[in-house]
Protein backbone atom coordinates (compact mmCIF):
# COMPACT_ATOMS: atom_id res chain seq x y z
CA UNK A 1 0.00 0.00 0.00
CA UNK A 2 2.71 2.15 -0.27
CA UNK A 3 0.70 4.68 -3.03
CA UNK A 4 -1.37 5.23 0.59
CA UNK A 5 1.01 5.44 3.16
CA UNK A 6 4.48 5.70 1.89
CA UNK A 7 6.97 4.57 5.05
CA UNK A 8 9.29 7.02 6.09
CA UNK A 9 12.29 6.19 7.97
CA UNK A 10 10.77 5.43 11.41
CA UNK A 11 11.21 8.40 13.81
CA UNK A 12 14.35 8.00 16.68
CA UNK A 13 14.63 9.56 19.64
CA UNK A 14 17.13 12.32 20.70
CA UNK A 15 19.01 11.68 24.04
CA UNK A 16 17.14 13.79 26.54
CA UNK A 17 20.68 14.48 28.03
CA UNK A 18 21.58 16.24 24.76
CA UNK A 19 18.98 19.10 25.34
CA UNK A 20 20.60 19.67 29.35
CA UNK A 21 23.75 21.74 28.19
CA UNK A 22 25.46 24.10 26.33
CA UNK A 23 26.19 22.69 23.02
CA UNK A 24 25.24 23.48 19.47
CA UNK A 25 22.06 21.91 18.01
CA UNK A 26 22.03 20.43 14.52
CA UNK A 27 19.24 20.63 12.78
CA UNK A 28 19.10 17.04 12.65
CA UNK A 29 18.00 16.73 16.77
CA UNK A 30 15.13 18.95 15.75
CA UNK A 31 14.65 17.14 12.79
CA UNK A 32 14.01 14.11 14.79
CA UNK A 33 11.70 16.09 17.53
CA UNK A 34 9.45 16.57 14.14
CA UNK A 35 9.44 13.20 13.13
CA UNK A 36 8.37 11.45 16.08
CA UNK A 37 5.14 14.06 16.68
CA UNK A 38 4.47 13.25 13.21
CA UNK A 39 4.59 9.52 14.20
CA UNK A 40 2.95 9.76 17.24
CA UNK A 41 0.06 11.89 15.84
CA UNK A 42 0.33 10.03 12.21
CA UNK A 43 0.77 6.54 13.26
CA UNK A 44 0.06 5.97 16.90
CA UNK A 45 -2.86 8.44 17.72
CA UNK A 46 -4.56 9.59 14.18
CA UNK A 47 -4.34 5.38 13.27
CA UNK A 48 -5.62 4.53 16.22
CA UNK A 49 -9.38 5.09 16.76
CA UNK A 50 -9.63 0.97 16.67
CA UNK A 51 -13.50 -0.25 16.61
CA UNK A 52 -13.05 -3.99 18.66
CA UNK A 53 -16.93 -4.81 18.92
CA UNK A 54 -18.25 -8.14 20.07
CA UNK A 55 -21.61 -9.00 19.74
CA UNK A 56 -23.18 -11.56 21.80
CA UNK A 57 -26.18 -13.59 20.84
CA UNK A 58 -29.22 -15.34 23.36
CA UNK A 59 -27.93 -18.63 21.43
CA UNK A 60 -25.02 -20.58 21.15
CA UNK A 61 -23.65 -18.90 17.59
CA UNK A 62 -20.71 -21.71 17.41
CA UNK A 63 -23.62 -24.43 17.04
CA UNK A 64 -26.23 -22.61 15.16
CA UNK A 65 -26.00 -22.28 11.61
CA UNK A 66 -25.60 -19.34 10.06
CA UNK A 67 -27.89 -20.18 7.20
CA UNK A 68 -30.99 -17.75 7.04
CA UNK A 69 -29.68 -15.87 9.25
CA UNK A 70 -29.45 -11.98 8.52
CA UNK A 71 -28.31 -9.05 10.51
CA UNK A 72 -28.60 -5.23 10.38
CA UNK A 73 -25.40 -4.34 12.28
CA UNK A 74 -24.29 -0.20 13.07
CA UNK A 75 -20.71 0.02 14.28
CA UNK A 76 -19.46 3.95 15.57
CA UNK A 77 -16.56 5.49 14.28
CA UNK A 78 -15.05 8.70 15.16
CA UNK A 79 -12.94 10.40 12.38
CA UNK A 80 -10.11 12.49 13.94
CA UNK A 81 -8.48 15.32 11.77
CA UNK A 82 -6.71 13.99 8.75
CA UNK A 83 -8.80 11.21 8.42
CA UNK A 84 -8.33 9.70 5.02
CA UNK A 85 -9.33 6.05 4.82
CA UNK A 86 -11.12 3.34 6.87
CA UNK A 87 -10.11 -0.06 6.91
CA UNK A 88 -12.34 -2.78 8.42
CA UNK A 89 -12.02 -6.37 9.11
CA UNK A 90 -14.94 -8.86 10.28
CA UNK A 91 -15.07 -12.26 12.19
CA UNK A 92 -17.43 -14.08 10.86
CA UNK A 93 -19.52 -17.40 10.24
CA UNK A 94 -20.84 -18.36 6.69
CA UNK A 95 -21.04 -21.65 5.35
CA UNK A 96 -23.46 -22.98 2.46
CA UNK A 97 -23.98 -26.27 4.21
CA UNK A 98 -26.64 -27.10 6.27
CA UNK A 99 -26.28 -28.22 9.67
CA UNK A 100 -28.30 -31.45 8.68
CA UNK A 101 -28.93 -33.40 5.36
CA UNK A 102 -32.79 -32.83 5.60
CA UNK A 103 -31.79 -29.14 5.63
CA UNK A 104 -29.69 -29.17 3.00
CA UNK A 105 -32.48 -31.41 0.76
CA UNK A 106 -34.61 -28.44 1.54
CA UNK A 107 -32.42 -25.58 1.26
CA UNK A 108 -31.61 -27.15 -2.03
CA UNK A 109 -28.38 -25.05 -3.75
CA UNK A 110 -25.92 -23.48 -1.26
CA UNK A 111 -27.11 -19.88 -0.32
CA UNK A 112 -24.65 -17.18 -1.23
CA UNK A 113 -23.15 -15.77 2.11
CA UNK A 114 -22.84 -12.07 2.13
CA UNK A 115 -21.71 -9.03 4.15
CA UNK A 116 -22.30 -5.74 2.59
CA UNK A 117 -20.70 -2.49 3.99
CA UNK A 118 -21.90 0.93 4.21
CA UNK A 119 -20.39 4.10 5.68
CA UNK A 120 -22.80 6.45 6.56
CA UNK A 121 -22.64 9.89 8.70
CA UNK A 122 -23.66 9.38 11.95
CA UNK A 123 -26.64 11.66 12.23
CA UNK A 124 -28.30 9.95 8.77
CA UNK A 125 -28.50 7.58 6.20
CA UNK A 126 -25.90 10.15 4.28
CA UNK A 127 -23.51 8.14 2.34
CA UNK A 128 -19.87 9.37 3.01
CA UNK A 129 -18.61 7.26 -0.19
CA UNK A 130 -22.10 6.20 -2.61
CA UNK A 131 -20.26 2.84 -4.05
CA UNK A 132 -19.98 1.43 -0.61
CA UNK A 133 -17.27 -0.77 0.98
CA UNK A 134 -17.15 -3.83 -0.85
CA UNK A 135 -15.29 -6.83 -0.25
CA UNK A 136 -13.31 -7.59 -3.57
CA UNK A 137 -15.19 -10.67 -4.17
CA UNK A 138 -18.13 -8.60 -5.93
CA UNK A 139 -21.33 -6.85 -4.28
CA UNK A 140 -20.30 -8.35 -0.27
CA UNK A 141 -20.30 -11.76 -1.48
CA UNK A 142 -17.81 -13.37 0.72
CA UNK A 143 -14.90 -15.43 -0.64
CA UNK A 144 -16.06 -18.90 -2.97
CA UNK A 145 -13.48 -20.87 -0.34
CA UNK A 146 -15.96 -21.24 2.22
CA UNK A 147 -17.74 -23.76 -0.03
CA UNK A 148 -15.13 -25.71 -0.35
CA UNK A 149 -15.61 -29.24 0.96
CA UNK A 150 -13.29 -29.74 3.48
CA UNK A 151 -12.29 -30.08 6.76
CA UNK A 152 -10.42 -26.71 7.30
CA UNK A 153 -12.24 -25.75 10.76
CA UNK A 154 -9.66 -22.84 11.54
CA UNK A 155 -11.18 -21.44 7.98
CA UNK A 156 -15.06 -21.55 9.07
CA UNK A 157 -15.86 -24.87 6.61
CA UNK A 158 -18.24 -26.92 7.71
CA UNK A 159 -19.67 -30.17 5.90
CA UNK A 160 -22.10 -32.73 7.28
CA UNK A 161 -19.88 -34.99 5.73
CA UNK A 162 -17.14 -34.47 8.56
CA UNK A 163 -19.31 -34.29 11.14
CA UNK A 164 -19.67 -30.47 11.28
CA UNK A 165 -21.89 -29.32 13.60
CA UNK A 166 -20.06 -26.52 15.01
CA UNK A 167 -19.26 -22.94 13.22
CA UNK A 168 -15.81 -21.74 14.00
CA UNK A 169 -15.82 -18.24 12.50
CA UNK A 170 -13.41 -16.92 9.78
CA UNK A 171 -11.67 -13.80 9.25
CA UNK A 172 -12.34 -11.50 6.32
CA UNK A 173 -10.20 -8.35 6.43
CA UNK A 174 -9.70 -4.95 4.41
CA UNK A 175 -6.79 -3.95 3.38
CA UNK A 176 -6.21 -5.99 0.37
CA UNK A 177 -9.90 -6.88 -0.12
CA UNK A 178 -11.60 -3.76 -0.24
CA UNK A 179 -12.47 -1.86 -2.81
CA UNK A 180 -15.29 1.57 -3.81
CA UNK A 181 -15.52 0.13 -7.54
CA UNK A 182 -16.55 -3.02 -8.65
CA UNK A 183 -13.90 -5.49 -8.62
CA UNK A 184 -13.90 -5.65 -12.79
CA UNK A 185 -13.09 -1.70 -13.08
CA UNK A 186 -10.65 -1.84 -10.26
CA UNK A 187 -6.95 -1.79 -11.07
CA UNK A 188 -5.58 -2.38 -7.82
CA UNK A 189 -7.12 -2.93 -4.38
CA UNK A 190 -8.03 0.06 -2.10
CA UNK A 191 -9.24 1.09 0.87
CA UNK A 192 -12.38 3.59 1.47
CA UNK A 193 -11.89 7.01 0.75
CA UNK A 194 -13.27 8.89 3.93
CA UNK A 195 -13.11 12.41 1.95
CA UNK A 196 -11.66 15.85 3.42
CA UNK A 197 -14.29 16.71 5.23
CA UNK A 198 -14.87 13.82 7.19
CA UNK A 199 -17.61 14.26 9.93
CA UNK A 200 -16.02 13.67 13.50
CA UNK A 201 -18.55 10.43 13.62
CA UNK A 202 -19.24 7.39 11.19
CA UNK A 203 -21.45 4.42 11.08
CA UNK A 204 -20.48 1.55 9.39
CA UNK A 205 -23.34 -0.67 8.71
CA UNK A 206 -23.13 -4.36 8.28
CA UNK A 207 -26.04 -6.19 6.49
CA UNK A 208 -25.02 -10.12 6.71
CA UNK A 209 -26.94 -12.75 4.51
CA UNK A 210 -26.68 -16.33 5.25
CA UNK A 211 -24.16 -15.21 7.60
CA UNK A 212 -23.56 -14.35 11.09
CA UNK A 213 -20.98 -11.16 12.15
CA UNK A 214 -19.04 -11.69 15.71
CA UNK A 215 -16.58 -9.05 16.27
CA UNK A 216 -15.82 -6.34 13.69
CA UNK A 217 -12.36 -4.55 13.77
CA UNK A 218 -11.99 -1.18 12.41
CA UNK A 219 -9.74 2.28 12.26
CA UNK A 220 -9.71 4.91 10.05
CA UNK A 221 -6.09 6.16 9.22
CA UNK A 222 -5.01 9.63 7.68
CA UNK A 223 -3.35 10.50 4.69
CA UNK A 224 0.62 10.92 5.30
CA UNK A 225 1.26 14.29 5.85
CA UNK A 226 4.43 15.94 5.98
CA UNK A 227 3.40 19.50 6.32
CA UNK A 228 1.13 21.51 8.72
CA UNK B 1 4.28 31.24 19.75
CA UNK B 2 1.04 32.04 21.60
CA UNK B 3 -0.89 28.95 22.98
CA UNK B 4 -3.70 29.50 21.03
CA UNK B 5 -4.00 26.73 18.70
CA UNK B 6 -6.92 23.94 18.76
CA UNK B 7 -6.39 22.63 16.39
CA UNK B 8 -3.73 19.63 15.64
CA UNK B 9 -0.78 21.77 13.54
CA UNK B 10 2.39 19.37 11.96
CA UNK B 11 5.79 20.31 12.24
CA UNK B 12 7.66 19.69 9.05
CA UNK B 13 10.39 17.58 8.98
CA UNK B 14 11.41 18.47 5.89
CA UNK B 15 12.06 22.25 6.84
CA UNK B 16 14.91 21.69 9.02
CA UNK B 17 18.06 21.34 7.45
CA UNK B 18 20.52 18.73 8.93
CA UNK B 19 23.82 20.00 9.98
CA UNK B 20 25.48 21.79 13.38
CA UNK B 21 24.05 25.10 12.56
CA UNK B 22 20.42 25.38 13.30
CA UNK B 23 17.69 26.32 10.57
CA UNK B 24 14.34 26.05 11.26
CA UNK B 25 11.15 27.51 10.73
CA UNK B 26 9.36 29.04 13.49
CA UNK B 27 6.41 27.91 12.27
CA UNK B 28 7.35 23.93 12.53
CA UNK B 29 8.35 24.25 16.20
CA UNK B 30 5.11 26.46 17.47
CA UNK B 31 3.39 23.20 15.47
CA UNK B 32 5.49 21.08 17.16
CA UNK B 33 4.02 22.66 20.25
CA UNK B 34 0.65 22.82 19.41
CA UNK B 35 0.58 19.17 18.07
CA UNK B 36 2.06 18.25 21.82
CA UNK B 37 -0.81 20.21 23.08
CA UNK B 38 -3.20 18.31 21.32
CA UNK B 39 -1.98 14.66 21.65
CA UNK B 40 -2.09 15.54 25.57
CA UNK B 41 -5.47 16.66 25.55
CA UNK B 42 -7.15 14.74 22.62
CA UNK B 43 -4.68 11.97 21.89
CA UNK B 44 -6.30 8.85 22.32
CA UNK B 45 -9.51 9.41 23.45
CA UNK B 46 -10.84 6.52 21.13
CA UNK B 47 -13.20 3.84 22.32
CA UNK B 48 -12.43 1.74 25.39
CA UNK B 49 -15.21 -0.67 24.83
CA UNK B 50 -17.39 -1.18 22.09
CA UNK B 51 -20.12 -4.05 22.56
CA UNK B 52 -23.21 -5.55 21.11
CA UNK B 53 -26.24 -7.74 22.35
CA UNK B 54 -28.19 -9.28 19.42
CA UNK B 55 -31.73 -10.26 20.19
CA UNK B 56 -32.67 -11.10 23.77
CA UNK B 57 -29.32 -10.89 24.79
CA UNK B 58 -29.67 -8.58 27.33
CA UNK B 59 -33.18 -7.91 28.62
CA UNK B 60 -33.81 -6.71 31.84
CA UNK B 61 -37.29 -6.74 34.09
CA UNK B 62 -37.17 -5.91 37.40
CA UNK B 63 -35.10 -3.77 39.83
CA UNK B 64 -31.86 -2.10 39.76
CA UNK B 65 -29.48 -4.75 38.44
CA UNK B 66 -25.47 -4.47 37.23
CA UNK B 67 -25.49 -6.24 33.54
CA UNK B 68 -21.96 -6.23 32.01
CA UNK B 69 -18.75 -4.57 34.26
CA UNK B 70 -15.68 -3.66 32.16
CA UNK B 71 -11.95 -3.05 33.59
CA UNK B 72 -10.79 0.03 31.29
CA UNK B 73 -7.56 2.38 31.39
CA UNK B 74 -7.37 6.02 31.56
CA UNK B 75 -5.02 7.75 29.31
CA UNK B 76 -3.96 10.22 32.22
CA UNK B 77 -4.36 11.12 35.49
CA UNK B 78 -6.16 13.77 33.97
CA UNK B 79 -8.72 12.31 31.78
CA UNK B 80 -10.61 11.82 34.81
CA UNK B 81 -13.87 11.36 33.03
CA UNK B 82 -15.53 8.64 30.38
CA UNK B 83 -18.72 9.32 28.10
CA UNK B 84 -21.20 6.26 28.03
CA UNK B 85 -23.31 5.45 25.08
CA UNK B 86 -26.29 3.11 25.10
CA UNK B 87 -28.68 2.30 22.60
CA UNK B 88 -32.16 1.06 23.54
CA UNK B 89 -35.66 -0.40 23.54
CA UNK B 90 -38.25 0.19 25.89
CA UNK B 91 -41.91 -0.03 25.36
CA UNK B 92 -43.00 1.76 28.44
CA UNK B 93 -40.84 4.41 30.15
CA UNK B 94 -40.46 2.95 33.51
CA UNK B 95 -36.52 2.49 32.96
CA UNK B 96 -33.72 3.98 33.49
CA UNK B 97 -30.14 3.33 32.71
CA UNK B 98 -27.16 4.14 35.46
CA UNK B 99 -23.20 3.84 34.82
CA UNK B 100 -21.33 3.37 37.63
CA UNK B 101 -17.70 3.34 37.90
CA UNK B 102 -15.68 1.20 40.63
CA UNK B 103 -13.33 3.05 42.84
CA UNK B 104 -14.11 6.87 42.11
CA UNK B 105 -18.13 6.05 42.66
CA UNK B 106 -19.60 8.45 40.59
CA UNK B 107 -22.84 7.56 39.19
CA UNK B 108 -24.65 9.00 36.68
CA UNK B 109 -28.55 9.09 35.83
CA UNK B 110 -29.72 8.51 32.15
CA UNK B 111 -34.06 8.77 31.98
CA UNK B 112 -34.60 7.17 28.88
CA UNK B 113 -37.98 7.36 26.80
CA UNK B 114 -40.24 4.94 24.74
CA UNK B 115 -39.34 2.95 22.01
CA UNK B 116 -36.31 2.94 20.04
CA UNK B 117 -33.75 2.07 19.55
CA UNK B 118 -32.43 5.51 20.98
CA UNK B 119 -29.15 6.34 21.46
CA UNK B 120 -28.45 7.44 25.37
CA UNK B 121 -24.78 9.20 26.32
CA UNK B 122 -23.89 9.36 29.89
CA UNK B 123 -21.70 12.33 29.99
CA UNK B 124 -18.63 12.54 32.63
CA UNK B 125 -18.90 9.27 34.47
CA UNK B 126 -15.64 10.08 36.93
CA UNK B 127 -13.31 7.30 37.08
CA UNK B 128 -9.76 6.64 38.77
CA UNK B 129 -6.80 6.65 37.24
CA UNK B 130 -4.72 4.67 36.50
CA UNK B 131 -7.88 2.04 35.77
CA UNK B 132 -11.13 1.47 36.76
CA UNK B 133 -14.07 -0.67 35.98
CA UNK B 134 -17.12 1.09 34.98
CA UNK B 135 -20.79 -1.22 35.16
CA UNK B 136 -23.92 -0.21 33.31
CA UNK B 137 -27.19 -0.75 35.65
CA UNK B 138 -30.83 -1.14 34.52
CA UNK B 139 -33.82 -0.34 36.42
CA UNK B 140 -37.30 -1.54 34.79
CA UNK B 141 -39.63 -2.50 36.85
CA UNK B 142 -42.73 -4.02 35.02
CA UNK B 143 -41.53 -3.21 31.33
CA UNK B 144 -38.92 -5.08 29.12
CA UNK B 145 -36.07 -2.70 28.80
CA UNK B 146 -33.65 -3.99 26.00
CA UNK B 147 -29.99 -2.93 25.18
CA UNK B 148 -28.36 -3.35 21.62
CA UNK B 149 -24.64 -1.56 22.62
CA UNK B 150 -22.90 -0.26 24.81
CA UNK B 151 -19.65 2.44 23.85
CA UNK B 152 -17.00 3.65 26.23
CA UNK B 153 -15.03 6.78 25.10
CA UNK B 154 -12.90 8.91 27.59
CA UNK B 155 -13.80 12.31 27.35
CA UNK B 156 -11.42 14.93 25.96
CA UNK B 157 -9.60 17.71 27.77
CA UNK B 158 -10.08 21.49 26.97
CA UNK B 159 -8.33 22.60 24.25
CA UNK B 160 -5.87 24.50 23.68
CA UNK B 161 -4.47 22.89 26.69
CA UNK B 162 -1.84 24.18 29.34
CA UNK B 163 -0.06 20.77 28.45
CA UNK B 164 1.53 20.52 31.76
CA UNK B 165 -2.21 19.90 33.49
CA UNK B 166 -1.34 16.73 32.31
CA UNK B 167 1.92 15.00 32.00
CA UNK B 168 4.20 17.79 33.48
CA UNK B 169 5.85 18.93 30.73
CA UNK B 170 4.88 22.39 28.79
CA UNK B 171 6.79 22.98 25.68
CA UNK B 172 4.48 25.90 25.53
CA UNK B 173 4.76 27.17 28.81
CA UNK B 174 2.07 26.68 31.60
CA UNK B 175 -0.07 29.35 30.61
CA UNK B 176 -0.72 30.41 27.20
CA UNK B 177 1.96 33.02 26.08
CA UNK B 178 0.35 36.19 24.11
CA UNK B 179 3.28 36.96 22.17
CA UNK B 180 6.09 34.76 20.30
CA UNK B 181 9.26 34.38 22.46
CA UNK B 182 12.51 33.04 21.47
CA UNK B 183 13.03 29.27 21.33
CA UNK B 184 14.75 28.20 24.24
CA UNK B 185 16.15 24.86 25.56
CA UNK B 186 13.61 24.09 27.61
CA UNK B 187 11.08 23.87 25.19
CA UNK B 188 13.20 21.06 23.35
CA UNK B 189 13.67 19.18 26.48
CA UNK B 190 10.33 19.55 27.41
CA UNK B 191 9.50 18.29 23.94
CA UNK B 192 11.98 15.39 23.98
CA UNK B 193 11.01 14.38 27.95
CA UNK B 194 7.09 14.84 26.78
CA UNK B 195 7.15 12.23 23.71
CA UNK B 196 7.46 9.34 25.31
CA UNK B 197 4.52 10.17 27.89
CA UNK B 198 2.10 11.17 25.04
CA UNK B 199 3.27 7.79 23.35
CA UNK B 200 1.87 5.76 26.55
CA UNK B 201 -1.30 6.97 26.28
CA UNK B 202 -2.94 3.56 26.30
CA UNK B 203 -5.26 2.41 24.02
CA UNK B 204 -7.80 -1.01 24.33
CA UNK B 205 -7.14 -3.83 22.21
CA UNK B 206 -9.72 -5.73 23.05
CA UNK B 207 -12.29 -5.27 25.97
CA UNK B 208 -15.15 -7.88 26.91
CA UNK B 209 -17.64 -8.38 29.43
CA UNK B 210 -20.47 -10.88 30.42
CA UNK B 211 -23.56 -9.98 32.09
CA UNK B 212 -24.11 -10.39 35.87
CA UNK B 213 -25.55 -13.98 37.25
CA UNK B 214 -29.07 -12.00 37.98
CA UNK B 215 -28.81 -10.78 34.22
CA UNK B 216 -27.88 -14.67 32.58
CA UNK B 217 -24.40 -15.31 33.87
CA UNK B 218 -21.93 -15.03 30.60
CA UNK B 219 -18.93 -16.64 30.10
CA UNK B 220 -16.09 -16.43 27.59
CA UNK B 221 -17.04 -20.35 25.56
CA UNK B 222 -15.10 -23.13 26.13
CA UNK B 223 -13.46 -25.20 23.63
CA UNK B 224 -12.54 -21.89 21.44
CA UNK B 225 -9.79 -19.07 20.20
CA UNK B 226 -11.10 -15.63 20.94
CA UNK B 227 -9.61 -13.01 19.43
CA UNK B 228 -9.00 -9.79 17.26
CA UNK B 229 -6.67 -8.18 15.54
CA UNK B 230 -4.92 -5.33 16.08
CA UNK B 231 -2.06 -2.74 14.87
CA UNK B 232 1.65 -3.55 15.62
CA UNK B 233 4.10 0.03 15.68
CA UNK B 234 6.60 -1.04 13.82
CA UNK B 235 10.22 -0.09 14.04
CA UNK B 236 9.81 2.35 17.16
CA UNK B 237 10.81 0.21 20.17
CA UNK B 238 12.62 -2.52 19.60
CA UNK B 239 11.92 -6.24 20.70
CA UNK B 240 8.13 -5.16 20.78
CA UNK B 241 5.56 -3.32 22.87
CA UNK B 242 4.56 -4.30 26.09
CA UNK B 243 0.72 -4.64 26.83
CA UNK B 244 -1.11 -5.43 30.08
CA UNK B 245 -4.15 -8.62 29.63
CA UNK B 246 -6.72 -8.68 32.83
CA UNK B 247 -8.88 -11.47 32.81
CA UNK B 248 -11.42 -12.35 35.87
CA UNK B 249 -11.11 -15.60 35.91
CA UNK B 250 -13.28 -18.52 38.52
CA UNK B 251 -12.07 -21.75 38.80
CA UNK B 252 -14.55 -24.16 40.09
CA UNK B 253 -12.63 -27.76 39.75
CA UNK B 254 -11.02 -29.27 42.79
CA UNK B 255 -7.58 -28.61 40.43
CA UNK B 256 -5.46 -25.86 38.82
CA UNK B 257 -6.18 -24.77 35.36
CA UNK B 258 -4.66 -22.61 32.38
CA UNK B 259 -5.46 -19.40 31.09
CA UNK B 260 -3.72 -19.03 27.78
CA UNK B 261 -2.99 -15.80 25.83
CA UNK B 262 -2.17 -16.12 22.36
CA UNK B 263 -0.37 -13.93 20.33
CA UNK B 264 0.66 -14.21 17.01
CA UNK B 265 -0.53 -14.23 13.52
CA UNK B 266 -3.71 -16.26 12.69
CA UNK B 267 -2.56 -19.96 12.62
CA UNK B 268 -0.06 -19.94 14.26
CA UNK B 269 -0.60 -18.51 17.74
CA UNK B 270 2.22 -18.64 20.13
CA UNK B 271 1.30 -19.73 23.80
CA UNK B 272 3.59 -18.03 25.20
CA UNK B 273 1.51 -15.94 27.92
CA UNK B 274 0.11 -18.99 30.50
CA UNK B 275 -1.27 -18.35 33.68
CA UNK B 276 -1.71 -20.42 36.60
CA UNK B 277 -5.21 -20.25 38.10
CA UNK B 278 -5.38 -22.23 41.34
CA UNK B 279 -8.40 -24.39 42.13
CA UNK B 280 -10.91 -22.69 43.60
CA UNK B 281 -9.62 -19.01 42.80
CA UNK B 282 -11.91 -16.46 41.76
CA UNK B 283 -10.50 -13.21 40.54
CA UNK B 284 -8.89 -10.64 38.67
CA UNK B 285 -5.56 -12.09 36.80
CA UNK B 286 -2.93 -10.27 35.21
CA UNK B 287 -0.38 -10.60 32.93
CA UNK B 288 2.03 -8.40 30.34
CA UNK B 289 1.88 -9.06 26.41
CA UNK B 290 4.63 -8.19 23.58
CA UNK B 291 2.70 -7.39 20.75
CA UNK B 292 6.28 -7.69 18.19
CA UNK B 293 6.03 -7.09 14.29
CA UNK B 294 4.25 -9.78 12.82
CA UNK B 295 2.91 -8.20 9.43
CA UNK B 296 1.77 -11.61 8.86
CA UNK B 297 -1.89 -11.38 8.60
CA UNK B 298 -2.92 -11.61 4.93
CA UNK B 299 -4.66 -8.61 3.67
CA UNK B 300 -3.31 -5.83 6.39
CA UNK B 301 -1.16 -3.01 4.75
CA UNK B 302 0.65 -2.70 8.33
CA UNK B 303 2.40 -4.47 11.20
CA UNK B 304 -0.65 -6.60 12.26
CA UNK B 305 -0.49 -9.57 15.25
CA UNK B 306 -3.44 -11.68 16.50
CA UNK B 307 -4.22 -11.64 20.29
CA UNK B 308 -6.91 -14.18 22.54
CA UNK B 309 -7.51 -15.85 24.60
CA UNK B 310 -7.34 -19.54 23.92
CA UNK B 311 -10.32 -21.54 26.02
CA UNK B 312 -8.71 -25.05 25.63
CA UNK B 313 -8.15 -25.56 21.88
CA UNK B 314 -6.37 -29.00 21.25
CA UNK B 315 -3.18 -29.50 23.80
CA UNK B 316 -4.64 -27.06 26.41
CA UNK B 317 -8.02 -28.21 27.48
CA UNK B 318 -9.27 -25.95 30.47
CA UNK B 319 -12.84 -25.00 32.31
CA UNK B 320 -11.83 -22.39 33.85
CA UNK B 321 -14.40 -19.31 33.26
CA UNK B 322 -13.33 -16.24 31.84
CA UNK B 323 -16.23 -13.58 33.14
CA UNK B 324 -14.29 -10.53 31.86
CA UNK B 325 -11.07 -9.88 29.72
CA UNK B 326 -9.45 -6.72 28.47
CA UNK B 327 -5.99 -5.90 27.37
CA UNK B 328 -4.62 -2.70 26.68
CA UNK B 329 -1.20 -0.88 26.30
CA UNK B 330 0.26 2.30 24.38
Amino acid sequence: MADIYPRRTWPTLVEEEATQYLAPMSGAMLASIFDYYNHLALIRHLGRPQIDKVWEYDYDPITTSPVNSTQDLQVRLQAPPYAAHVFVAVQYQASPYAISAPDLAALGAPPVCRIVNTLLKHAGAVLVDSPGMRWDYGDGTLPPTVRVNGIDWQEGVVNPAVGGDVYPPRWAVSGMEINDAPPATVSRPRPLNVGTAAPTLLRWRLVATNARVLRAVAWILPEQVVTP
Amino acid sequence: MANTSNTLSLPAPLTVLSGTRLVYGPDSVQAAAYCHNWLAARGGCTPLVDQGWQGSAWVWNGAAQVGPSWRVPTLTASHTTVDVVVQYTQAVAVGQIRALSATAGGAVAGATVVGGPFELTLAGLAVASPYDDVSIELTSVGNNLVIHDAYIVPATLANPLPAAAVDGVSPMGVDAVAADEPLTARALRDMRVGLPLLRQHPRVVMCWSGLDPAVGQETLRTGYRHRTLTRTWQGSVEKGVTYNAHAYVRNATASAQRLIWQVGALGWERADNIISVAAGFTGWKTTTITLRDEALVRGYPWEAVSVGLDMGVGAYPTTCEVLRYTVWGE
